[in-house]
């Protein structure tokens, strides 16, 4: 059966394969079934592909929308174009040149964009665009000023120049090509990371997924293909002037990217045809900027995940139903072993020790001189009323907030928990209060993000899906289904995450921060939400995990759950440790109580 | 000397102009932290409107004015509803970015069908005549610009620290769902916002109309200028906003004596990326943000 | 899904290995199909002699130079008016393909590739903005088809689409050649100023102006430069030029840009003689200088605010006038739009139809550099405006210098 329903996959893409390589077949008979227009216009659909297939690298799966893009054309352009007239090298060099300094500026640009975030990420792009199109205008001996580069040589091999035909086979071959590596990169590591980047910038980071790192990829991504793409256009018009690259063909890149849906790989095809047609197609000589305009809007308030978007989300549950139940397997304790890096074997040994920890935000002291040992093998409950400061613990150690004063020390070396990205990667994992799967991913996908710090992979093997890479990324889904396994999740797992029902949201979570193979375990209230039955799942993965060696943190409001799975029982009332023990000695100590059930009843009056 | 006082007071005008239509973006950002990219164009209506009122339609000079801000400020109405309820969703979400860009698109094409490209100045009641300072010469249409934003300015703040609607337009900046408690929409409140703002753009582009040529692709550079103004000063400063709008209207003119004509533009921009890339929340951005879990 | 990966390549080569040979089966076909098309209107051609003559017309509508632009559009459509009443050429009537090139050379190129593929035009007319003009020439020059460049003043405009393009324009070389002699005759200096909007426009202007000083062994005073959408506060600009000593100002704007100067020069308390060209002489700079505006000269073609000598010029204006309900806006645009247009139309009637698209282009491509024979237009009178070599029909002898007088662009008492 398994193999039945795997093989009908392979079919499934092996005929993506065929329509593919067909579609582009089709195209590549172009040149001799159309005149020089429609040509045109074909050719004007690759580059926008070129482009936009790299913005929605970045703002399909970075989420970060570029307004300057054309400033990136424009200076694949001109050095390609300046080159050429100036030094007469071939296209074949300047294009590579091209790229390469539309690579570098690229960067320049990168650091503070992605540093800033928001709005002014949008503000950043936009005087890029801006300063690049003056810079333009002004550089006369670079740029040959407002009156632009004429007479750029065409492209050639031996002694075949290639005229707009022969640039439209190029133009077909470097746009497919983009595709399949953008294809490519979302099925890698890099491109889970950066959709999960996008989603949630705290989850991933909790994974040890660096956020500069796979948004610069794809910063530099797109500044190589807009640069090679300005190149490739410059060389076939033969002329080029500032005006090809102000800041309405950057609002233009991105309306292809959203028209197409952001993120999806066939959007910038769709995106880049209807833009570059429907003015053709529609006879009007006024009020043609508002019908961009219109769409534009139209799109954004419409559809808002695009035409290949809002198909996709219509189509994939009817095909869906036709898919695979997953196969359930039992792991072997030896096969679950060796899911779990090296466990710290010495048992009663403190793990984790932290010492006169203080937070304060603004007048509110959160976390008043915390001293606390947790021991390896353990698992080590927090407990108290709802603001007494465990979150804030929890936030202290996992690295996303910095305490004020205190010293920690993991496995006897001094920490200092620096950020979470860095503190993930020491072998510390958590979990959130509320859920934080990246909804975009399937719950696999999700899972295998887990594994990217641990199986890395080049960019470049992960553009091309070399074979190692591939190798490894197989070796990944095995053992995302194999944590999948361990959880006991048994629902679908090419699911997107976002229509998962909440109890397996929680379960999930705890199987993507496994598969960091973290050897401390940090869960914020797991169990809330959760049904009895699940809860008790929940308790014998607890001491599954245990027995692995793996020692954990727990912040719990199910006082029975937190008396039968804990062996250490530490509680916060008001930011103080009031006391730590075993669950019995504490749970039954009148200060606890005292403090739980008297601040319990203010916190359930605030509620209501 | 007089060369010096010259550029100075030369550029004041045009930093008036800057200054005005940054303190519009200013008004939205510190209630729901969004821009309406396309203020730009809705200052170009103002323009348009304010000569087409007064030099077509033969109205008098200030209901014409009138005329121009209100209908430019119910127009931001209607935008506050289309182009940014739906897609204010959040810190980092910036679809709304775009749908202000098409809303632009949109008013500067249709503005261009209805209008044709014309440019055109509105004689201003001030008259042509010249206003001369230690040798140096404004025009007093021109001079009048700085008393108009000086009392829009204190009208501002006054709104602000005195009126009921200026304390829910600061408590829904501060938090949103505070104000909701009391029974006020904040919805409501971010439309109060929208229509202050395109009230000061309608303003601001009738203003303008009487003194420099206004035509429908005045709009979008315009924009431009006063956003990087309002974020070199800090968005949800009023204060900065007009003090960064009059030092670049007149480092501009400064610039380009004494370096380039050429550089002026790119020093602006150049500028703005280097201040995001040393403060990448803006200059003087007094909101801080914590990180909730 | 894992098993078949290695298969899955197989296949995929397969498939490219097949589709080479079908696209390479389709390129046969596809290429007996287009010469079919090639030879059907041919065919067709006696049958439906009836059909209208197509002329493309590629202009701005929007954008800051638009204002301008509708002037040339306004000139070539009296031409095609006047044309289609007298029974249009040998019976068939002239009809525009209008496109707008949205001030974009990208959309500019895919006009060019229009009109010869899509509409299969004769011939066109436009090239108002320079940089989408110098887009569209070596376009032009690939899809052979004769392109009359009625407004754009930038040499290249014209040579780097040659032999396919003809200019009825004011090239920037030698309107400045026209504007030096004019300046040294009548207010005997050569220290000239250069201010000019960052455009091609008057790029073009500046260089070539630079260029006829240079032949003399002279240079400007100072080359200032202005963005003429963004740029409101021209005083920087202005005082350099002063400062550099210039007497003469060569003001190379768009409309209000040259308000600004104007003003600029009135606050610095500065007054030398302003010549300038299109940009001069339409409202804008009126409409924002006022009264500054008056004494300022515009090199220009044609004058339509005074009482026309020539017979083809009354009648367009009369016909302008009719169709429009004003005189044009920008003299020398419409005069041009007019000219260019009636030039080719000439072209056109000399040459004969045949019904061969290529054929026709390359003889109206022809007739236009050898054998057009005498026009009487609204700017001059031709003997033969073209010839191989040279591809301006206006030479220094065409212009007309015009001055602002009372508010109005009136013809200059200095020539």
């Amino acid at each position: 059966m398994i193999q039945l329903i795997e093989r009908s996959a392979g079919y499934r893409a092996a005929a993506g394969w065929i329509v593919g390589l067909a579609a582009i077949g089709m195209l590549a008979a172009g040149p001799w079934m159309v005149d020089t227009y429609y040509l045109n216009l074909l050719f004007m659909i690759g580059i926008f592909v070129i482009t936009c297939t790299g913005m929605n690298i970045l703002i399909g799966y970075c989420g970060i929308v570029s307004i300057g893009h054309a400033g990136l054309m424009a200076i694949g352009a001109y050095m390609s174009s300046f080159l050429s007239t100036k030094y007469g090298l071939s296209f074949w060099s300047v294009a590579l040149i091209g790229m390469v300094v539309s690579l570098l500026i690229g960067s320049l640009i990168a650091i503070p964009t992605i540093r800033a975030g928001g709005v002014y990420l949008s503000m950043i792009t936009i005087a890029f665009g801006v300063v690049i199109h003056e810079v333009l205008i002004r550089w006369d001996a670079f740029s040959g000023g407002p009156l632009g580069i004429s007479g750029i040589a065409k492209p050639q091999i031996g002694s075949y120049t290639f005229d707009l035909k022969g640039m439209y086979i190029f133009v077909l071959v470097i746009s497919a090509t983009a595709l399949l590596l953008a294809r490519n990169l979302r099925r890698s590591s890099w491109g889970r990371s950066m959709i999960a980047t996008k989603e949630n910038e705290i989850a991933a980071a909790s994974l040890g997924i660096r956020k500069f790192a796979v948004q610069y990829a794809g910063f530099a991504i797109s500044s190589v293909l807009a640069g090679l793409s300005g190149a490739i256009y410059a060389h076939a018009n033969s002329f080029i002037s500032p005006d090809t690259y102000n800041f309405q063909t950057s609002v233009q890149l991105v309306l292809i990217v959203i028209l197409g849906g952001a993120g999806r790989v066939l959007g910038p095809v769709i995106g880049a045809v209807i833009i570059v047609f429907l003015p053709e197609l529609l006879d009007m000589e006024k009020l043609r900027m508002a019908l961009y305009g219109g769409i534009m809007f139209a799109v954004l308030f419409f559809l808002p995940k695009g035409i290949v978007g809002t198909l996709d989300g219509w189509l994939s549950p009817r095909l869906r139903r036709y898919a695979s139940a997953n196969p359930r397997q039992v792991l072997s304790p030896e096969e679950a072993k060796a899911l779990f890096a090296s466990p710290v074997r010495a048992s009663g040994q403190p793990i984790l020790m932290l010492e006169g920890i203080q937070k304060h935000f603004g007048g509110l002291h959160a976390l008043k001189d915390v001293s606390l040992t947790v021991e390896a093998g353990t698992i080590h409950s927090l407990v108290g009323p709802n603001g007494a400061g465990k979150t804030t613990l929890l936030n202290v150690i996992s690295g996303l907030y910095s305490s004020d004063q205190g010293h920690y020390t993991l496995r006897g070396q001094p920490l200092i928990p620096r950020s979470l990205s860095a503190v993930a990667e020491l072998g510390i994992a958590r979990t959130f209060q509320h859920s934080r799967l990246f909804k975009e991913l399937t719950v696999l996908e999700n899972v295998m993000t887990g594994l990217a710090k641990r199986a890395q992979s080049g960019l470049g093997a992960s553009l091309l899906r070399l074979p190692g890479q591939h190798r490894s990324e197989r070796l990944m889904v095995e053992t995302s289904h194999a944590l999948l396994d361990l959880i006991g999740y048994e629902g679908d797992r090419h699911m997107p995450a976002s229509q998962l029902p909440y109890g397996h949201q929680r379960m999930v979570e705890i199987a993507r921060a496994l598969a960091t193979a973290p050897s401390l375990l940090l869960l914020d209230e797991p169990a809330a939400g959760m049904t009895a039955l699940e809860i008790e799942q929940l308790e014998q993965l607890l001491r599954k995990l245990v027995g692995h060696g793996l020692t954990v943190i727990l912040i719990e409001h199910h006082m029975d759950f937190v008396q039968r799975v804990s062996d250490t029982v530490t509680v916060l009332d008001f930011g103080k440790i009031i006391g730590t023990g075993s669950p019995e000695q504490m749970l039954s100590d009148p200060r606890v109580i005292q403090a739980y059930l008297g601040s319990e009843e203010v916190a359930a009056s605030a509620e209501h | 000397m007089s060369l010096i006082l010259q550029l100075a007071i030369s550029g004041l005008s045009v930093g008036c102009l800057y200054a005005l239509i940054a303190l519009g973006y200013s008004l939205t950002f510190v209630v729901n932290g969004t821009l309406n990219m396309s203020q730009g164009q809705l200052v170009m209506l103002g323009g348009v409107l304010m000569f087409g009122f007064a030099e077509l339609g033969h109205l008098p000079f200030f209901v014409s004015f009138m005329l121009a801000a209100l209908i430019v400020g119910l127009l931001n109405l209607g935008i506050e509803r289309l182009a940014i309820r739906k897609f204010d969703k959040g810190v980092n979400s910036i679809e709304w970015v775009l749908s202000t860009i098409a809303v632009g698109i949109i008013i500067q094409d249709v503005a261009l069908y209805v209008n044709g490209p014309d440019e055109g100045v509105t004689p201003s009641p001030m008259g042509d005549e010249m206003l001369r300072i230690a040798g140096a010469g404004i025009y007093w249409k021109e001079f009048v610009f700085l008393p108009v934003v000086a009392v829009l300015l204190v009208l501002l703040i006054l709104f602000y620290k005195k009126s009921h609607w200026g304390l829910w337009l600061r408590a829904t900046a501060d938090n949103r769902t505070a104000v909701e408690i009391m029974g006020i929409s904040s919805n409501k409140i971010v439309a109060v916002a929208y229509v202050l703002s395109g009230l000061l753009a309608g303003i601001g582009g009738a203003l303008m109309s009487t003194n420099y040529a206004v035509s429908v692709d005045i709009g979008l550079p315009l924009g431009l200028k006063a956003i990087s103004v309002a974020i070199l000063a800090g968005v949800n400063n009023p204060k900065g906003i007009v003090a960064a709008g009059l030092i670049l209207g007149i480092s501009e003119a400064f610039i380009g004596q004494y370096i380039s004509t050429a550089f002026r533009e790119m020093f602006v921009y150049g500028l703005v990326i280097l201040v995001l890339y040393w403060k990448p929340m803006g200059l003087f951005n007094a909101r801080k943000t914590i990180v909730k879990v | 899904m894992k098993k078949l990966s290695g298969k899955k390549w197989t296949l995929g080569l397969l498939v490219v290995v097949m589709m080479w040979v079908l696209a390479a089966c389709g390129g046969g076909n596809g290429g007996g199909k287009n010469a079919e098309a090639a030879n059907a209107p041919a065919s067709s051609a006696g049958a439906a002699s009836k059909e209208p003559i197509l002329i493309g017309m590629s202009t701005e509508a929007t954008g800051d130079n638009a204002m301008n632009s509708v002037n040339l559009y306004q000139g070539v459509q009296v031409a095609v008016d006047q044309v289609n009443a007298k029974g249009g050429i040998d019976g068939r009537l002239v009809e525009l393909v209008v496109r707008d090139t949205e001030q974009n050379p990208t959309r500019g190129i895919s006009i060019i590739r229009d009109f010869s593929q899509k509409e299969k035009v004769l011939a066109a007319i436009g090239g108002f903005h320079s940089t989408v003009m110098l887009a569209q020439s070596p376009i032009i020059m690939e899809e052979k088809f004769p392109f009359m460049v009625a407004t754009s003043n930038v040499p290249a405009s014209v040579e780097s689409g040659m032999p396919w393009t003809f200019g009825v324009r004011m090239n920037a070389n030698i309107t400045a050649q026209y504007a030096l002699k004019f300046i040294k005759e009548h207010f005997q200096t050569t220290k000239i100023a250069v201010l000019h909007e960052n455009g091609g426009y008057g790029k073009g202007a500046a260089a070539a102006m630079t260029k006829v000083l240079e032949a003399e062994g002279l240079k400007p005073v100072a080359v200032e430069s202005f963005d003429n959408a963004k740029d409101k506060d021209m005083t920087a600009q202005v005082n350099r030029a002063k400062q550099a000593g210039a007497e003469v100002i060569y003001l190379f704007g768009q409309g209000a840009a040259n308000g600004y100067v104007l003003q600029a020069m009135d606050k610095l308390g500065w007054k030398v003689p302003i010549v300038g060209e299109n940009g001069m002489a339409n409202k804008g700079a009126q409409e924002v200088g006022k009264e500054l505006a008056e004494g300022t000269y515009a090199i220009q073609t044609a004058n339509f605010n005074v009482d026309q000598t020539r017979e083809t010029a009354k009648v367009f204006l009369a016909d302008f006038t009719a169709k429009f309900g004003h005189i044009p806006t920008t003299f020398a645009s419409a005069a041009q739009g007019y000219d260019g247009a009636m030039m080719l139309f000439q072209a056109i009637e000399k040459a004969g139809l045949s019904g061969d698209l290529a054929k026709d282009r390359e003889a109206i491509k022809n007739t236009l550099e050898t054998n057009l024979g005498t026009y009487s237009g609204v700017i001059k009178d031709w003997e033969q405006a073209f010839t191989p070599e040279n591809h301006d029909a206006v030479d220094v002898n065409s212009y007309l210098m015009c001055v602002w007088k009372d508010g109005k662009l009136v013809i200059s008492d200095k020539q």
